[in-house]
C-alpha cells in the first residue's frame, strides 16, 4: 500500500517509490531517492519538519516537501511467515 | 595547473582538509561580502605555489541557495581548474551524485574518500581499487582530522584527467569481473 | 555529456554494486543522542536547557570574571589615575579627547579614546564576544545547530523563514558583520530580505549584550523582551507584505562528533581577530567623533534641534541624541555613553531600545551594502519606520502604565 512520506509512522520503515519532479533537484543531491530505504526518526508538532534515516544519515524536511514523496511501506517480518 | 577547488557537501571536514593541504603555508584570506566567499591558500606541487581555494559545501550543481550558487560559479568561473572532490565516503552513493556532477561537467577531478576511519566503523567496504578503475580518475581514502591519505593525495593529483562519462557508463556496465 | 537525475542514479546504483558492500551497522550510543536531541518531546526541554546555559556562561564569564573581577579593577584603580596624570599636560582640547572628562573616577564617565575606548572595547566586549564565539563554535562543531534548526522550524515559518535562520541570528548575537554572510544559506531574495533586516534591526550584537550587561543588568531583561517581540512581530509583518516564496527546510542532520581542538581553535582566532579588526578601531574613532563634536558645539545643536522628537515623541532626554550619533559607529559605545546620562529606568529602556534598533553599526552596513544596495536601501525604509513606531509604542506604554 502506497502512501506519502508524511503519513509513515514513528519508526516505520519503507522504500521510496516516487519522487514528484519538481522537487527532484533539491533533494537528489541530498541522497533522497527512487528505491532506498527510509526510516521515520521524528515528526515535528503542528505541521513542523520530518526527520528521516536514509543511507544512514538523518535528513529533515518540510512537510510541503515531504508530500510530494510517495513511499512503499517494508513488510513486516511477521507478514512474510503467513 | 591554475588553480586547484576544493569541493564538497557542506560537513565532511572540508575545512580540516584545507588546513592539511596547505600546511603552514596557509593564508586565510576571506572575501566577505563580495560575490564569493571562501579561502584560499598555496600547496607546493612540483616546486610552483598552485593556488588552492576551499569553496564552499554544496550537495550538487544545482544550487538550493546562495551559499551553493557561490560554489556553482566559482566551479564555473575556472575552467581550466582541478577539482578535488570531498567525500564522506560512508555516505558514499550521495557523495558520488556530486562527483559525477563534476567529472560530467569536464572538469579533472580527483576523488577523496573522507572519514575513511568512520566508514570501517559503519562497516563498509569500499573497492577503492575497483572505484578507482571505473571512474577512471584518481580515488584516495583519507582521514583529514589525522591527516592520513593527504600526502598520497597530493602526489596524484597531476593524474586526474577530464573523463567522458559515457567511458564510466561503458565501465560500470561491464558485467564480466 | 551531461546525465539526467535518474540516469545518474542508475549509473551509481551500478558503481556501487560493484564496489561497495555494507555491513552490519550497530545503533551507537551518539546516534540515540542525536535521537533524543530532535524529537520534540525531549529536544525542545533540551534545547531551552542549551540556549539557557550558553546564556549564563556568557553572563558570568564575561560580566562577573573577566569585566568586574579583573578589567574594571585595572583600569578604574590603575589605568585611568596614571592616564590623567600622564598626560595632564596636554592641551585642554587634546586632553579632552584622548582622556576625556578630568574629574572622572571611572572609564565609563571619563569618555576619553584612551579611557573609555580601549576600556569599552578590551575591557567589557572583547570577554562577552570571546566567550560567545568559543560557545557558539562548541555547539556548531559537535552538530548541534541543525537539530536547533529542526526544532524551531515552525515558529520561524510564521516570520517567512526557516528553522536554518536560527543559524544567522544566534551568529548575530556574536557580531552582525558575519551573520549577514551566514544569510546566503537561505533560499529566496524574501528570506534573505527578511533575516537581514531582522537581524540588522532587531538582534543586539555581543557588544551590545556585553555592556547592557555592565551598565544596566537591572533592565537589560526588559529590553531583550522587547527587541525578541520586535523580532516576531515585524518579521510577521514583512513576511505578510513582500511577495516571493519562503520555501521549506531541507537540510543534514550529521551525526554528533568530537570537536577538535585544532578547529575550534582557529575559527575561534579567525572570529575573534575578525571582530577585533572591525570593532577596536571603529570604537576609538567613534569616542573622538563624538568627542570632537561636543567640542565644536555641534552635538550640542542637534540636541536642541532634535530634542521635540526625542522629548515629546520618544519621552527620553534631548542628550541621548548624542549616543546615537555614536550608535552609528559602535552601538555599545552608545550603550556606554547613555549609562551616564541622568535618567528614569523606564526612559533608560526605551533609549537602549532605540540605540539597538536604531541603524546598524557602520560595519553591518558596509557588509550590508556589499550584499546588494537595493536590499539595504529596503532594509533602511523598515528601519526608519521600525524605530519612529517602536519607540513612540514603547512610550505610550510607559504613559499607559503612568510612569513615563
Amino acid at each position: 500500500m502506497k502512501k506519502k512520506l508524511t503519513e509513515m509512522a514513528y519508526k516505520e520503515n519503507a522504500f521510496i517509490a516516487s519522487i514528484e519532479k519538481d522537487i527532484m533537484h533539491k533533494v537528489s543531491g541530498m541522497g533522497v531517492r527512487v528505491g532506498k530505504r527510509v526510516e521515520m526518526i521524528t515528526k515535528q508538532p503542528l505541521k513542523g519538519p520530518l526527520t528521516i534515516s536514509i543511507e544512514g544519515t538523518h535528513t529533515s524536511l518540510g512537510r510541503g516537501v515531504a508530500e510530494k514523496i510517495v513511499v512503499s511501506p517494508v513488510r513486516s517480518p511477521a507478514f512474510d511467515k503467513t | 595547473m591554475k588553480k586547484i577547488l576544493l569541493m564538497g557537501h557542506p560537513n565532511v571536514g572540508k575545512s580540516a582538509f584545507f588546513n592539511r593541504l596547505t600546511g603552514a603555508n596557509v593564508i586565510e584570506s576571506n572575501y566577505p561580502g563580495t560575490t564569493v566567499d571562501y579561502t584560499k591558500g598555496y600547496i607546493r606541487l612540483e616546486d610552483k605555489d598552485v593556488e588552492i581555494v576551499d569553496v564552499p559545501g554544496t550537495f550538487s550543481l544545482e544550487p538550493k541557495d546562495k551559499a551553493e550558487e557561490v560554489a556553482v560559479a566559482m566551479l564555473h568561473n575556472n575552467k581550466d581548474a582541478f577539482v578535488i572532490c570531498v567525500i564522506d565516503a560512508s555516505k558514499i552513493e550521495r557523495g558520488l551524485y556530486l562527483a559525477l556532477e563534476i567529472i560530467e561537467n569536464g572538469y579533472p577531478t580527483i576523488l577523496a574518500l573522507n572519514m575513511w576511519d568512520i566508514t570501517e566503523d559503519k562497516n563498509i567496504q569500499i573497492d577503492v581499487v575497483k572505484l578507482e578503475q571505473i571512474l577512471g580518475i584518481p580515488v584516495v581514502p583519507t582521514i583529514a582530522i589525522s591527516g592520513e591519505g593527504i600526502k598520497k593525495l597530493v602526489e596524484r593529483i597531476k593524474q586526474a584527467v577530464p573523463i567522458k562519462v559515457d567511458k564510466i557508463i561503458e565501465k560500470a556496465g561491464d558485467s564480466a569481473k | 555529456m551531461r546525465l539526467t537525475t535518474d540516469q545518474r542514479w542508475g549509473l551509481i546504483d551500478k558503481i556501487a554494486k560493484k564496489t561497495i558492500t555494507f555491513g552490519k551497522y550497530e545503533h551507537t550510543l551518539k546516534d540515540a543522542l542525536g535521537e533524543l536531541t530532535i524529537k520534540p518531546l525531549s529536544g525542545i526541554p533540551i534545547a531551552i536547557a542549551v540556549l539557557y546555559g550558553f546564556w549564563s556562561i556568557f553572563c558570568s564569564f564575561a560580566g562577573t570574571l573577566c569585566t568586574d573581577g579583573f578589567f574594571v579593577k585595572l583600569f578604574d584603580k590603575h589605568f585611568l589615575p596614571w592616564a590623567q596624570r600622564f598626560f595632564s599636560q596636554l592641551p585642554h582640547w587634546l586632553y579632552y579627547i584622548l582622556i576625556g572628562e578630568p574629574a572622572a573616577d571611572n572609564c565609563f564617565e571619563a569618555f576619553g579614546v584612551l579611557t573609555s575606548g580601549l576600556f569599552v572595547a578590551l575591557g567589557v566586549v572583547l570577554p562577552a564576544v570571546f566567550i560567545f564565539y568559543l560557545m557558539f563554535t562548541l555547539l556548531e562543531d559537535i552538530g548541534y545547530m541543525p537539530r536547533l534548526a529542526v526544532l524551531i522550524d515552525t515558529v520561524m515559518h510564521k516570520i517567512g523563514l526557516h528553522g536554518y535562520a536560527i543559524v544567522p541570528t544566534i551568529l548575530s548575537l556574536g557580531c552582525n558583520v558575519p551573520a549577514v554572510t551566514a544569510c546566503r544559506i537561505l533560499e529566496t531574495k524574501k528570506e534573505r530580505f527578511i533575516m537581514m533586516t531582522l537581524l540588522a534591526i532587531f538582534i543586539p550584537c555581543g557588544a551590545q549584550l556585553g555592556i547592557m550587561q555592565k551598565v544596566i543588568p537591572a533592565t537589560m531583561g526588559w529590553v531583550l523582551l522587547y527587541l525578541l517581540a520586535g523580532y516576531f512581530i515585524f518579521g510577521f509583518i514583512m513576511h505578510k507584505l513582500i511577495p516571493g516564496r519562503s520555501p521549506e527546510i531541507l537540510i543534514d542532520v550529521p551525526t554528533y562528533q568530537m570537536p577538535t581542538f585544532r578547529n575550534v581553535g582557529k575559527k575561534l582566532r579567525m572570529r575573534t581577530v575578525c571582530f577585533l579588526k572591525t570593532a577596536v578601531p571603529f570604537v576609538l574613532l567613534g569616542c573622538a567623533v563624538v568627542n570632537i563634536l561636543y567640542l565644536v558645539g555641534f552635538m550640542q545643536w542637534l540636541s536642541n534641534t532634535l530634542s521635540p522628537l526625542f522629548v515629546n515623541w520618544f519621552g527620553v532626554p534631548k542628550e541621548t541624541v548624542s549616543p546615537l550619533i555614536a550608535a552609528f559607529l559602535r552601538k555599545d559605545l552608545a550603550v556606554a555613553q547613555l549609562s551616564v546620562i541622568e535618567m528614569s529606568k523606564y526612559q533608560m529602556i526605551t533609549a537602549v531600545v532605540l540605540v539597538s534598533i536604531y541603524f546598524p553599526c557602520v560595519a553591518t552596513f558596509v557588509m550590508m551594502f556589499k550584499e546588494g544596495w537595493r536590499e539595504l536601501l529596503g532594509s533602511l525604509v523598515v528601519l526608519g519606520t521600525v524605530v519612529f513606531l517602536y519607540g513612540g509604542l514603547l512610550h505610550l506604554i510607559w504613559m499607559l502604565l503612568g510612569v513615563a
